[in-house]
């Protein structure tokens, strides 16, 4: 998968790469079991710190998307197991996502229906705007 | 001796009008997002203005390839005495040519990028799948650099075998038949001189430049992210196989010229081995500079059909793209990278096809001052051994 990085965006350039792989996983651009660039030469190619390529790794590592092989280097993960953890956490994304939206005049219907774009669209591979 | 010297003047003028020609053409191999080392939109290409550019480069590089070859024809019928001294020092007046024509024209680029308000996104790319090969330096044309290691293990064990039924003197220096020259007393350095000069060649010299090739940093046309990796499989695939073979080409010259050495030929069959030798070596140069030509920078000029519209949702940050300067003031007098914040080494030069180093780091420092003091004392040795 392609992976863009804007460098000037107020966005941490190691919060873009992390998002960006979950996205590849979600839409099925990175397959489970796929390696991973090293931190080196995926920093190398992007042109950035190695140090923020590790700190993503690290992230996606700690949040299971993906495994830290001795040998092969970094590896898409297979099954990702569900977690409680996991879920409060969404809960509380999705809560001030709601109370924002509410703030903006959208309806629980609308709501309901962005969600399911959103989520169609991280398993497709895209968000359309139709 | 003169028959020497003609052929040394003919190979000096030939150099001079190949260099020449290959400047000439650099602004139409390099791509559409940079005009003279400075980053701009591609349709600053079809700009008037930097259409003058790329002329004023190319009439300021006809006129000094000009002056170089009427002082190399000057030479030759002045002072032909001094035909070698012009052949190892002339070739190095195209470098300063190099410069007058290109850093006018990059200060006209900036300016003009600055005057238009011309502006770049601020986005880097990296494609998991070719970050990784890269890395792992899979998809190097093995086959060509295994070919020419056999090839030199061959040399060096026939020189071995040979070494008991050698006479006391050995050829040291040969003519275009395979006669020998100069001769010197046999011993284990004069005998396995060649087969060493070819496992240098092979291993210090040319292997690197396949590794390079391979693992440069990409450059990425915003707009078109998924046509530029594809362009770049096919440059690598291409320039890959383009100097595997010249490499192959090169160790087998090295071995077949080597082989009189070891085995005294008659002139005929000499010149026979010589000229298949010179032959495959000039093959490989054309199918080069074919490539090289036909490839572009990157491969920007390889036609590739990928659907453009599904890169869009693979990257969301694309969507809110910001513009900016560009990393222009990483590059000294836009041909130098000296970035201290890019881990990358290896870097796609920013006028031209060639790949250039990122000058920050110790390690390049270091390989350019030895490449530079080893230059330097090999041409003090050469020009001694004239005088």
């Amino acid at each position: 998968m392609i992976i863009e990085i804007n460098t000037q965006s107020p966005t941490p350039i190691y919060t873009q790469l992390r998002d960006q792989i979950v996205l590849g996983i979600a839409g099925g651009r990175l397959l489970p079991g796929e390696d991973l660039p090293s931190v080196r030469r995926l920093a190398a190619d992007l042109g950035i710190n190695f140090h923020t390529v590790n700190k993503s790794y690290a992230m996606l590592s700690d949040e299971g998307y993906i495994q830290m092989d001795r040998r092969r280097g970094a590896v898409v993960a297979g099954g990702i197991a569900r977690r409680e953890a996991f879920e409060a956490d969404l809960l509380e994304e999705l809560t001030l996502s709601a109370a924002e939206a509410i703030c903006h005049g959208i309806s629980e219907m609308e709501f309901a229906a962005l969600c399911g774009r959103a989520y169609q669209g991280a398993k497709n591979g895209g968000v359309s705007n139709d | 001796m003169t028959d020497q010297n003609i052929g040394l003047f003919a190979i000096n003028a030939f150099v001079l009008a190949l260099c020449g020609g290959l400047y000439v053409v650099l602004p139409y191999l390099t791509r559409k997002s940079l005009l003279f080392g400075v980053k701009v939109p591609p349709e600053a290409y079809y700009d008037p203005a930097a259409q003058e550019l790329r002329k004023s480069y190319v009439r300021t590089c006809l006129l000094g390839t000009l002056v170089l070859l009427l002082i190399c024809a000057a030479q030759f019928m002045l002072w032909r005495e001094w035909t070698m001294a012009a052949a190892m020092y002339l070739p190095l007046l195209v470098i300063p040519l190099y410069f007058i024509a290109f850093v006018p024209n990059w200060k006209r680029a900036a300016h003009l990028k600055a005057e238009r308000g011309w502006q770049v996104p601020s986005v880097v790319f990296a494609e998991t799948s070719s970050s990784h090969t890269r890395g792992k330096l899979s998809n190097v044309p093995w086959g060509w650099y295994i070919a020419g290691l056999v090839l030199v293990l061959a040399t060096f064990a026939v020189a071995v075998i040979q070494y008991p039924h050698l006479p006391d003197m050995i050829a040291a220096h040969m003519d275009g038949s395979m006669q020998p020259t100069r001769m010197v007393p046999k011993t284990w350095g004069s005998v396995l001189m060649m087969p060493l000069m070819n496992a240098g060649l092979l291993v210090v010299l040319m292997l690197p430049v396949g590794i390079m090739i391979e693992r440069a940093k990409l450059q990425i046309d915003p707009s078109a992210p998924r046509k530029s990796f594809a362009q770049h499989r096919a440059y690598r695939r291409r320039m890959g196989n383009a100097m595997g073979f010249l490499t192959l080409s090169m160790v087998l010259l090295l071995a077949l010229v080597g082989l009189p050495i070891l085995f005294p030929v008659s002139p005929a069959l000499g010149g026979v081995i010589f000229w298949i030798g010179m032959g495959v070596f000039s093959i490989s140069m054309v199918v080069l500079i074919a490539v090289i030509l036909k490839t572009g920078q990157g491969g920007c000029k390889v036609k590739v059909d990928v659907d453009e519209s599904a890169a869009e949702d693979e990257a969301p940050a694309a969507k809110s793209k910001t513009y900016g300067r560009g990393d222009d003031k990483y590059w000294i007098i836009g041909t130098f990278y000296y970035n201290p914040d890019d881990p990358a080494y290896i870097v796609e030069d920013r006028f031209g096809t060639n790949i250039g180093f990122n000058y920050a780091k110790r390690l390049v420092q270091l390989g350019t001052v030895l490449l530079a003091l080893g230059l330097v004392a090999t041409y003090v040795w050469i020009t001694m051994q004239l005088l």
